[in-house]
Order: structure tokens, then sequence, then C-alpha cells
């Protein structure tokens, strides 16, 4: 064991490259991980605006003295490829609506499932029903 | 054996020392490269939803007032028309009308095209996409149409429906959204293809 003698100056660099290396390697992990892409935010982006859409349609046929709660929008709204890889994420979009008077709060609810994750918004909106 | 009589280092010690050396150095090197290729990609992709909300966001909220909306899907260009009161002759206040323009520049689908927004008719762009330093992007889609009542066929009342995809020059990824506004105090509403 004597000749490790020799090489006491190696092994105290060898510490300090090591320790250095491992903080960078450290470092860059760290910087990794929030960053692994979370696609749900633009699909929770285009839900909201279908259900915004869903609304502005409710709300048009209210106007004209009708409540109507099926889904009103453009089919081919139903399907969108933002961020999804060309696998198409679909919308189930379902409205209630609670009734005081002429006035009812419709609530909007659009569900879809990402990677397996499922998730969900829900938009309400006042709006009145103009009598015939 | 090795004849070791000065110490230190062999050959054979670096033999075995500087190709694990340079692995290590390459896989580090490889990580980090991959690492701000992610973080600048990412940074696009935040630039191109930013935007694309910002543009319809803007929209509802200036549809929603407007009293003349007139669209054109040739060469996109989206105005709302408002009525403002202001002081006329003595003891009178007059109307007047204030405009607010979407227009599309460059073209559809061009390098570098862009939406601008205007309060009058002359040339005053005001750019509200593209140009960011995180990540250009293009317009490839600016689409108006009035929706249909799905049992009658007729056109749905004073609803704007809007289609609007952007796709950044940087990770070339395209983000599309609909939506629809509608417009209770609309008493004109036109769209021309």
């Amino acid at each position: 064991m004597g000749r490790l003698n020799n090489e006491r100056g190696f092994m105290l660099l060898n510490v300090i490259f090591l320790t250095l290396i491992t903080s960078f390697a450290a470092m860059l992990l760290m910087n990794a991980m929030p960053r692994v892409r979370n696609p749900q935010s633009v699909l929770k982006l285009t839900a909201i605006h279908l259900a915004n859409e869903q609304l502005a349609m409710i709300e048009s046929k209210a106007a004209d003295g009708e409540l109507d709660l099926n889904y009103l929008g453009k089919p081919e709204d139903l399907t969108t490829e933002n961020f999804s890889q060309k696998v198409p994420t679909t919308f189930n979009v379902t409205s209630t609506d609670k009734p005081n008077g002429n006035l009812h709060s419709v609530t909007v609810k659009v569900e879809w499932t990402a990677n397996g994750r499922e998730d969900f918004i829900e938009l309400e909106r006042t709006i009145r029903v103009v009598p015939k | 054996m090795f004849r070791n009589n000065s110490g230190g280092f062999v050959f054979a010690e670096f033999a075995i020392a500087l190709p694990l050396l340079i692995l290590l150095g390459w896989g580090l090197a490889t990580v980090s490269l991959k690492l701000f290729d992610v973080g600048k990609n990412q940074l696009a992709d935040y630039v191109l939803e930013e935007e694309v909300h910002d543009v319809l966001s803007r929209l509802i909220y200036d549809a929603r007032a407007a009293k003349k909306v007139i669209a054109e899907n040739g060469a996109p260009t989206l105005t709302f028309t408002y009525r403002m009161i202001k002081a006329g002759t003595a003891n009178s206040i007059t109307t007047s009308e204030d405009k607010r323009i979407y227009i599309l520049a460059g073209g559809l689908g061009n390098e570098g095209s862009k939406i601008n927004y205007k309060r009058v008719t002359y040339y005053l762009g005001n750019p509200i996409t593209g140009n960011n330093y995180f990540g250009e992007t293009r317009v490839t889609q600016f689409k108006f149409s009035q929706p249909k009542n799905k049992i009658s066929g007729e056109p749905l009342k004073n609803v704007l429906h809007i289609t609007l995809e952007l796709e950044s020059e940087i990770t070339h990824h395209k983000i599309k959204i609909s939506t629809a506004v509608y417009m209770p105090s609309c008493e004109e509403f036109k769209i021309y293809d």
C-alpha cells in the first residue's frame, strides 16, 4: 500500500473533478425537470375556446326565444391535433342549465383524454332567453 | 508485470482513463445540447400558444360590442365599427364612427405573415403577432364564417365563427383554435368570400 503515497495528489484532484462533474450533471437534470412537455395546457386553451363557441351559439338561439342545450358548434371543432403528434384528441361537450325566470345560468363542460389522463374545464355564463 | 520505477501513471492507466473521460465528456455535451434545444423549442411553442390566444381574446372582446361587422375571407380582414358620441355644435351631441380593423399582412402561409391591428383605414400597422425574439410565427389560416342552425339550416343570427392557425418558424408546430362570439348589438353583419 505504500505506493499510494505517490498518488495522493491525483486522488485529491479526482475528488474535485468528480464533484464538479456530478454538480454539472445535477444542474442539467434539474433544468430538464420542468421542461417535460405537458400538452394539457394547449388542449385546455382549445377547450376554453370551444366552450365559448358553444355558449355563443346558445346565446344566439336564446335571443330568438329558444334555449337549446345540444352541441351547436361545428362538428370539426370537436377534434384537435394541437401538439398531439397527429393523434387527434376528441372533446366531449355537455351543457346544463339552472333556470331563474328568463335568466339561465348555463354551464358548459368540455372533457377530453390525452396520454391516458382525463381532464375537463367548465365555463358558466348567464344567458337571457328573450320571450317570443 | 509492469516496471514501475518512477511512480505515478503508467501507459495502461492512461489507456483506461482517457476513453472513460472522453465518453463522460461526450455524454454530458450531448445531454446539455439536447437540453438547450428543448428549451429553445419550448420558448417558441410558448410564444405560439400565447399569440393565438392573444389574437382570439382581443377579437372576441372587440366583436362583442360592435355595431357593424364586415369580414372578408379573400384577403383576411375583419372590420368592427362602433358608434361613438362626440360633442357637436352648441348644446348638441352627434355620433361618429370608430373602427377597429384586424388585417392580415404578408399573405396566408408566407414567411413573416402577421396580423395587424388598426384603428383607422389608412395604413398604420400595429402587428399583434410575429416579431417575437423567442420565436417568429406565420399565419396559416385566418377564416371567418357564420354557423348555421343544424335543424333549419338558417344562419345563426349575429354569430361570428373564427378559425385561427399559426405556425412556429422554429419548431414548425401548428396551433389551430376555433371559437365563436355572439354580437348582441350588431346591426349589420356581412361575410365576403
